[in-house]
């Protein structure tokens, strides 16, 4: 069976490097969530399954935050965490990692984190509301007890060192 | 089925040509030229050069109205299926190459997905099953490799943003391959008239990763969709 094809480009969409982070990001504290109700299948730079569900032109930072549950796993891990909000109360955050070979690849395990432990920082893609549950986000970095840090995209993570 | 065929045409016409110094009786792929693509590859083309805005597909009225369908929490990856042809040929993960006479096998870590391009002539047995992969064959024009993939399902999508994909009788993807250097790219076009007004292209490009190591990937279920809003 042989066919005719013709080739054809048909770059139409704006080009940017979604690998990259945002280079200006709105930081908030605890529950304040910045929605931008933007449909998936207009965000121009939405090529990743997952991050069709966050937004990832804003941030959330839960500071001094308690691990529920640390998993790396495929297709996606998850950090599970409780936060006090300004009134007092302990909310419950989940927060989605890369997949676990991605996670791994990074030097990150989840023996890294044991339920207890403190993150003194946790910096966080919100979900868009309505896609996905409540308190659920997508995660940028953390830092861990020793001073580490742990940054991620859709497809990679690194471990940096609290020394370096 | 005889996957090594006992005559062997390359080695035919290279006979004859010798003989005859006629090159011009044997056909092109008889006295193949090929390129070597064996290795393990990484991708380097930023994901975002994938992404497209629905409205300028160019989707047919079939077409949009499937998409108009589509469900973000519907997504096959959460439940461990894996992308397959035309979604995975652009996935984020190791791929890698292995060169047989009578195929190409292209092993990928996403999903552990093992694709067979077959390279001696074949085509699909009657009765075929349709799948995420479809039936892939081969052919050289010069260094360029060719690829030929029908038999595809309905339910895959065309990209990793979930845009639409009808699987029917009429569609099937033709993957160009070429290497330059330490690279690799891909030109792909996907016929779906069902859905699509003209042939969708897509473009792709990995480097050589010959220190990288092709991991297991094992799926769980539990933690595809455990986050996404499920319908009341």
């Amino acid at each position: 069976m042989t066919f005719g094809d013709r080739l054809q480009t048909c770059r139409d969409a704006p080009v940017t490097d979604r690998d990259a982070l945002p280079a200006n990001t709105h930081r908030t504290r605890l529950a304040t969530i910045l929605v931008a109700l933007v449909a998936a299948n207009i965000h121009p730079v939405a090529a990743h399954h997952s991050t069709m569900f966050f937004d990832i032109n804003a941030e959330v930072v839960h500071e001094n935050v308690t691990v529920v549950d640390f998993v790396v796993a495929n297709p996606h891990g998850v950090l599970i965490y409780v936060v006090t909000d300004d009134g007092g109360n302990e909310v419950r955050w989940q927060a989605e990692l890369p997949s676990g070979n991605f996670t791994r690849r990074g030097g990150i395990s989840a023996s890294m984190l044991s339920p207890g432990d403190r993150l003194p920082t946790v910096v966080c893609w919100p979900g868009i509301p309505g896609l996905v549950r409540a308190n659920t986000s997508r995660l940028k970095s953390m830092e861990f007890p020793n001073g580490d840090v742990a940054t991620f995209t859709p497809v990679s993570a690194e471990l940096t060192k609290g020394s370096e | 089925m005889n996957r090594k065929p006992k005559f062997s045409p390359a080695g035919f016409c290279a006979g004859l040509v010798l003989a005859t110094g006629a090159g011009i009786l044997c056909p092109v792929d008889a006295v193949r030229a090929q390129a070597d693509f064996e290795g393990i590859w990484m991708h380097n083309v930023p994901l975002s050069t994938l992404a497209r805005v629905s409205s300028e597909l160019g989707l047919t009225r079939a077409g949009q109205a499937d998409w108009d369908r589509y469900e973000p929490q519907d997504d096959p990856l959460f439940r461990c299926i894996m992308p397959g042809v035309p979604r995975g040929i652009t996935d984020p993960y190791l791929l890698e190459i292995i060169q047989q006479e009578h195929q190409i096998v292209m092993l990928r870590e996403y999903f552990h997905q093992v694709r067979r391009i077959y390279m001696d002539g074949r085509e699909a047995p009657e009765h075929w099953p349709l799948s995420m992969s479809g039936y892939s064959t081969g052919r050289w024009e010069g260094e360029t490799l060719v690829v030929t993939t029908t038999h595809l399902s309905p339910d895959n999508a065309m990209n990793i943003q979930g845009h639409p994909f009808s699987g029917d009788e009429h569609t099937y993807v033709i993957e160009r391959y070429t290497r330059t250097g330490d690279e690799l790219r891909m030109e792909a076009v996907v016929h779906d008239p069902a859905f699509y007004q003209e042939p969708h292209a897509i473009e792709f490009g990995w480097e050589l990763a010959p220190d990288e190591e092709i991991w297991t990937y094992e799926c769980d279920p539990r933690f595809g969709d455990f986050m996404i809003e499920a319908d009341p």
